[in-house]
């Protein structure tokens, strides 16, 4: 009689031990495959154009449509900068940075395209990025910028920041 | 004096000035097991070595040889050189390599999970929430049948061995990395993956890609990710040899 209980207890702890491993297993693959990766921000990306962003050209531009799912929009702003002796509303876009804009246009349909005279373009494009229906900006950054802005738009980027840099 | 191991290498930096051989001698055991053809030591970062650290050199020499192997000093330093060939009978007898790559080639090694090939995309996780972002950036610009190397350098206090398990930690760190690697598959892409412990992360993963080169690095913070993890971020970025995409997202988690 002793040995029969002795040998249901067995019986029983090899039993719950089992469960316990596969439970844990379970657990395990629903942890790995419950989680897919997240979205990006990516519902609205200002994606800057002209002088002041040599690097943001048509290789930049397909970089950021990867990261652009459908249904959300690229806006290609061409901020340029104006000196101070001249009033905004009297400068034009240099002819190439336009030309630039349409060769881009030409690679994206459902993009916005906003064209700012300004001070400071990088101020400007902090401005524009303050807008709530931005969700990131991407730039790309190469040797050929004067100024290196990484460390201005790290700091006050309002947004998420997409930062490529092409070449170290 | 630090002590780090890296796959077929073991590196010294700091001040060498006695005889240390008691805190080499396990990680070069464990190396030569891997490596019987010997040992490699990078002195690079060796910015000081006495007499008495020397012998260092002197003991270790003896134990590959004892295990017939050879031991192969790689990169020292003019300084160091110098005091080295000034030590009687160990200046002549130490095989020297210019660089690590020298000494692989003096032992006919290969660099230990080399890959021909370039990966579309290298993608560093550094234990933050925004990782899975990063994981995100690599999914979408990797074509299919292209190759994704995950990278996790993990950061071993100095009060720890190199060689020792962190634990928890790296028990995640591989949880993860097989996660996102079944994540990838699905989508026929290859992946491969290095959980790398490490004193410094950022020279780290610099490192691993000048060993496995990629088309491209993509990691990603947040405004709530803790300074010197965004310290690290920005030092891959500035200095890994092949163009980065670096998300700064303004919260973690936020979309």
């Amino acid at each position: 009689m002793r040995e029969e209980w002795v040998a249901i207890l067995l019986t029983a702890l090899v039993l719950v031990a089992a469960l316990a491993v596969l439970v844990q297993l379970v657990l395990r693959a629903l942890r790995q495959k419950g989680e897919p990766l997240p979205s990006l921000p990516n519902q609205r990306v200002l994606f800057p154009v002209g002088a002041c962003f040599p690097a943001n050209d048509a290789a930049a531009l397909e970089e950021a449509l990867a990261l652009v799912s459908t249904g959300s929009s690229l806006v290609l702003a061409l901020l340029y900068e104006v000196p101070r002796a001249t009033a905004l509303e009297q400068a034009a876009p240099a002819p190439e940075d336009l030309a630039l804009l349409e060769a881009l246009q030409q690679l994206t349909k459902n993009t916005e395209t906003v064209i700012h005279p300004c001070r400071s373009a990088l101020e400007e494009l902090l401005k524009l990025a303050a807008n709530p229906q931005t969700s990131a900006l991407f730039v790309r950054l190469d040797t050929r910028m004067e100024n290196d802005p990484t460390a201005a738009l790290l700091r006050r980027t309002p947004c998420a920041l997409y930062l490529s840099h092409s070449h170290q | 004096m630090i002590v780090e191991v890296r796959d077929d290498t073991l590196a010294l930096s700091g001040h060498l000035r006695r005889n240390h051989w008691s805190t080499l001698a396990p990680a070069a055991r464990v190396l030569l097991k891997r490596h019987p053809e010997g040992l490699i030591l990078d002195c690079s970062g060796l910015s000081q070595l006495t007499a008495e650290g020397a012998e260092t050199l002197r003991t270790a020499e003896a134990y590959v040889a004892e295990h017939g192997g050879q031991l192969v000093v790689a990169e020292l330093q003019p300084e160091v050189a110098r005091t080295l060939r000034a030590t009687p009978s160990l200046g002549s007898r130490l095989a020297l390599a210019d660089s690590v790559s020298q000494a692989r080639t003096t032992l006919g090694l290969t660099p230990s999970g080399a890959s021909e090939a370039v990966a579309s995309c290298a993608v560093v996780l550094l234990g933050t929430e925004t990782d899975a972002h990063a994981m995100s950036m690599a999914a979408r610009l990797t074509p299919t049948s292209g190759t994704v190397l995950i990278l996790v350098p993990l950061s071993v206090p100095r009060d720890r061995s190199l060689l020792s398990s962190l634990g928890a930690e790296e028990e995640k760190a591989r949880e993860q990395v097989e996660r996102y690697t079944q994540i990838l598959q699905a989508q026929q892409v290859t992946v491969l993956a290095r959980v790398e412990r490490t004193r410094d992360r950022a020279r780290r993963v610099v490192e691993v890609l000048e060993e496995h080169p990629a088309q491209r690095l993509v990691l990603a913070v947040s405004a709530d990710t803790d300074d010197e993890t965004q310290r690290t971020a920005q030092q891959i970025a500035h200095h890994a040899c092949c163009p980065t995409l670096f998300l700064q997202l303004k919260q973690e988690g936020s979309v």
